[in-house]
């Protein structure tokens, strides 16, 4: 015990010479960095979203603006870290650790060097998505993008990545010897057999680096745990980058099956060498590829022991006038299905929804393919007689089939050559997707774009496009949360706002559009994400538009056209991709490394400097903390600047404190005016909460045990943390406002920005806390959730914490939001105690909107 | 093909810019041709007069400033879109001066490509007419 209490003196001691150590800023320094700080933070935070536009397809950029961009936000996280640095000297220096590797990164990636997360030579599938192509190759991405963004199901297994290639092929010491062989062999002074013979010598002669052989082992190893010992194969196939895309080199590179585990690094050093077999040389020869563009990755998948096999062409590529799908499928393995050496059953289906099956092909199939797990080779079988003349898909299947196929060609951008099985349990499993091979000829036929002004346009360049494409359907009008549950297949989305809430049937919708909306929100990040064309800001897009009418969204020149027009999405198909386009992909890489936000709750565990992986993280670190030390200066450690707040003149018993930023001194002896508020945003706030009806100001009984629980509460809380227990406090600037309540034992904190360009502007509300016991003040957080759903924010909901956040509108429309967040603060503020059950959520719900009706937005605006 | 079909010329030395803006002006129904190389440009110009050229400034080799003055000499009715991404007032003058019709700061969104291009063709209609 003894001991127990010296260590903690110790510790004191230690931490007390820590704080006398720090240097004391005056107030004024501390004013003048906040300020510059926050106007880093919008710059940061403007170059953020100014890339994040960029992906949207509508835009034209190239490297020189991927250059200056990331370099003008190197500069500004800096100073934000700088200015931080200087509020608090010595606190919060690890930063500068944490932006260095950050930056490090994305210096790599300019330079052309793709990061490859945790390891050098391999990745999961779990861990792919379309930025790492030039990684993985196109084989393993499309698996990847299929498993991880659409929730397709795959094979297990693993990437081993082009710097496997390289490190092989160009930097180890035969990499000389291989340049050699190939320039001698493009002067014509060697064969191709020669030099693919040569090669091949040189890489079987060559032992494969120590640190590639042990990551792929540790991968074979963590499936080999989840397979339980069961016998595990692999499948061991090429992953060109390039291949599948523009060029087939269809059965040019070579693929193993049914490898066992010890065998996978043999086969791999196979699949290297048939990378300069003398038909690949010879075919990229022919097509001007040039040897320095190759580079080869190897996907390893796990064996699945097939029951049924097909493949999919989304799009017949023989007939497509007849716009159909084509499904060919048979028993067994499905390797040599498309030989044509076993005899496979033929689907066709109608590509415009419903999907009817147009006709079957039903032949008899006394053979199979299978794959013998003794002899490790693939074998001839019998089918059973009395299944040898019956369809090999039931119709569910065909169903599921075609839903996937249609979904991946939406994802694609262009019809898809799906190959795939059913497994022993009757699970599908997709084995490859690629980009089916039509002749331009064909395509081009069908693309008579001349009619296209015979079709009537219903909206023509009123949106803002957040992502490109053209999409065919029916349009489907959510206005609830009900309509919500009932989304068809297929359809073309029209609402109000672009609402988070729609996220969630992002992968059924062929298209979106809304009538207003914010183009960095949430909806527009997933949009991008699945690729789902989307325009916003049509202003009447919902009065328009007609429920069940058919329409062709084309948000890549922002038109909606009455019917559908699918010669737009042929033309589609045409067309190069431009997410294959190599700087869209660094941008995306980069933009990854910049913009998402895994600090959200200041309040979590998680809200530490150690956990920035992005720079909007340390943007989001630095903001808060900011803000935090300009609070805790003011009033707790600093006395001679306690005075240099002012107090506000209100018509309700809120005592609230104002620092406003703008202001160098402050005369602390009057009373603000809420008039005479520089900052907008509090004023909205301020105008919400005092209106009429709003503050009640009814006393309110308190039951004995919420009594009790708000005392114990109150206890905890003061020892926690000093500034729960001080002053309701705003700190502002013109369009800023950063605002924290303490109300009825509850807190409150609005973050806010409203200026004149709608990119930087965003709101964050976090509230949580109560008198009384845990489930009434899990309802009031529920109440509040409710509300900022249906007011369009992304809310997260935790026990009774609610965080909510709004971002990308325009000034005015933040504005509304807040003045909605003061009527919702003022009306919540003591309604814990009456949750007395689940059904006070509902009622006091419907209170709110009776309210919201009541107040006339307008006539605050003219207040004002 | 009818022999109104307006001619463009491309020349960036990004091939992105090119590969994007191609497809795009196709659509449209215009003739395109692009270039990442100033000298091929010209070259081909002095082969085939295009209605439209669509330039970036900065180059290695011979700079657009440069390939749109021999263009401008060559066939003054030629309309000249300048595109860069080092946009400043002092370029966008000596453009102007040069007779170039737009100017437009990369990036720049599609529609307003096709907006200068568009301009670009009223223009060389009405003087037809």
């Amino acid at each position: 015990m003894l001991r127990k209490w010296s260590n903690m003196k110790q510790l004191f001691k230690k931490i007390l010479s820590k704080l006398k150590k720090r240097k004391r800023v005056s107030f004024t320094e501390l004013f003048d960095h906040f300020q510059q700080l926050i106007k880093e933070n919008n710059t940061s935070m403007e170059i953020i979203s100014n890339i994040g536009e960029k992906l949207s397809g509508e835009y034209i950029f190239d490297k020189h603006f991927i250059d200056t961009q990331t370099n003008a936000l190197f500069g500004s996280v800096y100073r934000m870290i700088y200015h931080l640095e200087s509020m608090a000297p010595g606190k919060y220096t690890d930063l500068f650790y944490h932006y260095k590797k950050i930056r490090s990164e994305i210096e790599e990636e300019l330079k052309g060097n793709i990061i490859i997360p945790k390891g050098k030579y391999v990745i999961p599938y779990s861990k792919i998505k379309d930025e790492l192509e030039d990684a993985v190759g196109g084989k393993n991405t499309h698996l990847g993008v299929a498993r991880n963004i659409l929730s397709v199901n795959i094979p297990e297994g693993f990437a081993i990545t082009t710097k496997g290639f390289s490190k092989i092929v160009k930097e180890s010491k035969i990499g000389q010897s291989i340049s050699h062989i190939l320039s001698m062999w493009q002067q014509n002074k060697i064969s191709s057999e020669d030099a693919s013979k040569k090669i091949r010598e040189i890489i079987l002669a060559y032992k494969l680096p120590r640190d590639l052989c042990s990551e792929v082992i540790n991968h074979i190893n963590k499936i080999k745990r989840k397979t339980k010992g069961n016998d595990l194969f692999f499948a061991v196939r090429s992953s060109c980058i390039g291949e599948d895309s523009e060029h087939s080199f269809a059965g040019i590179y070579k693929s193993f099956l049914g490898v066992p585990a010890k065998e996978v690094l043999n086969r791999y050093k196979e699949v290297i060498i048939s990378t300069y077999s003398e038909r690949a040389l010879e075919y990229r020869k022919n097509r001007d590829i040039m040897e320095s563009e190759i580079a080869m990755a190897v996907g390893c998948q796990k064996m699945i022991r097939a029951q049924v096999s097909g493949v999919i062409y989304t799009l017949d590529p023989f007939n497509i006038q007849d716009d159909k799908i084509v499904i060919a499928a048979t028993f067994g393995l499905g390797e040599e299905l498309v030989g044509g050496s076993v005899e496979a059953d033929r689907y066709y289906i109608a590509r415009t929804p419903p999907h009817d099956i147009i006709g079957m092909d039903i032949v008899n199939k006394p053979y199979m393919k299978k794959f013998d797990f003794n002899t490790m080779s693939i074998i001839k079988g019998d089918v059973p007689e009395k299944k040898r003349d019956k369809p090999c898909l039931s119709l569910s299947q065909i169903r599921e089939l075609v839903r996937i196929g249609i979904m991946l060609e939406k994802y694609f951008k262009h019809p898809q050559d799906i190959e795939f099985t059913y497994d022993e349990q009757d699970n599908l499993v997709l084995l490859q997707t690629r980009r089916l091979q039509i002749e331009k000829k064909r395509i081009q036929m069908k693309c008579d774009l001349s009619d296209l002004n015979s079709f009537k346009k219903l909206l023509a360049g009123q949106g803002e496009i957040v992502r490109e494409g053209v999409a065919i359907g029916k349009v489907y009008k959510v206005t609830s949360s009900e309509d919500l549950d009932n989304v068809p297949e297929e359809c073309i989305l029209v609402t109000t706002s672009s609402s988070p809430m729609l996220a969630k049937v992002i992968k059924k919708v062929n298209g979106i559009i809304t009538d207003i909306g914010s183009p960095i929100g949430h909806l527009a990040t997933i949009a991008r994400e699945f690729r789902v064309p989307m325009i916003i800001n049509t202003k009447n897009a919902t009065k328009i538009l007609k429920n069940g009418q058919k329409i062709t969204l084309n948000a890549t020149d922002n038109v909606v056209y009455e019917g559908y027009i699918k010669e737009l999405c042929y033309y589609e198909f045409a067309e190069e991709k431009f997410e294959e386009i190599k700087e869209y992909r660094l941008l995306k890489r980069i933009y990854k490394r910049i913009s998402p936000l895994n600090l959200v709750d200041p309040t979590g565990d998680n809200f530490r400097i150690e956990n920035c992986k992005t720079f909007h993280d340390i943007i989001r670190f630095i903001h808060e903390k900011a803000v935090q030390e300009l609070i805790d200066q003011n009033y707790y450690t600093d006395p001679a600047v306690s005075n240099s707040s002012i107090k506000l003149k209100l018509n309700i018993p809120l005592d609230l404190k104002i620092i406003d930023t703008t202001r160098k001194t402050t005369d602390s002896s009057s009373e603000l005016d809420i008039h005479h508020i520089s900052s907008l945003p509090l004023k909205y706030f301020l105008n919400g909460v005092c209106s009429e009806n709003v503050w009640s100001t009814d006393p309110i009984g308190v039951d004995f045990k919420s009594f009790m629980s708000s005392m114990n509460k109150t206890f905890a809380f003061e020892m926690a943390d000093p500034r729960f227990v001080g002053q309701n406090l705003a700190v502002i600037s013109n369009g800023y406002a950063n605002i924290s309540l303490r109300l009825g034992y509850h807190f409150t904190m609005i973050d806010t920005l409203a200026c004149d360009n709608p990119h930087d502007n965003y709101i964050y509300f976090r509230f949580f806390g109560g008198v009384t016991e845990d489930t009434k003040r899990s309802r009031r957080a529920k109440l509040i959730s409710n509300i900022l759903i249906e007011q369009d924010f992304l809310t997260e909901i935790k026990g009774d914490l609610v965080v909510a956040r709004l971002k990308g509108l325009p000034k005015e429309e933040i504005l509304e939001k807040i003045y909605v967040l003061g009527i919702l603060v003022g009306f919540t503020r003591q309604l814990d105690v009456k949750m007395v059950d689940e059904h006070q959520v509902t009622l006091y719900s419907k209170k709110f909107h009776e309210i919201l009706l009541q107040q006339n937005l307008k006539q605050t605006q003219i207040n004002l | 093909m009818d022999n109104t079909q307006i001619s463009i010329l491309i020349l960036d030395d990004e091939p992105i810019v090119t590969k994007r803006l191609k497809p795009s002006l196709q659509k449209k129904g215009y003739l395109v041709e692009t270039f990442t190389k100033s000298i091929d440009a010209i070259n081909r110009f002095k082969e085939k007069p295009f209605d439209i050229v669509i330039t970036d400034l900065k180059m290695e080799g011979m700079d657009g400033m440069e390939f749109l003055t021999q263009v401008k000499e060559m066939r003054p009715e030629t309309e000249v879109i300048v595109i860069t991404g080092f946009a400043t007032m002092d370029t966008a003058k000596e453009s102007f001066q040069k007779g170039v019709l737009d100017f437009l700061a990369k990036p720049f969104k599609l529609s307003e490509i096709h907006e200068a291009v568009a301009k670009a063709e009223k223009k060389i209609l009405d003087q037809k007419e």
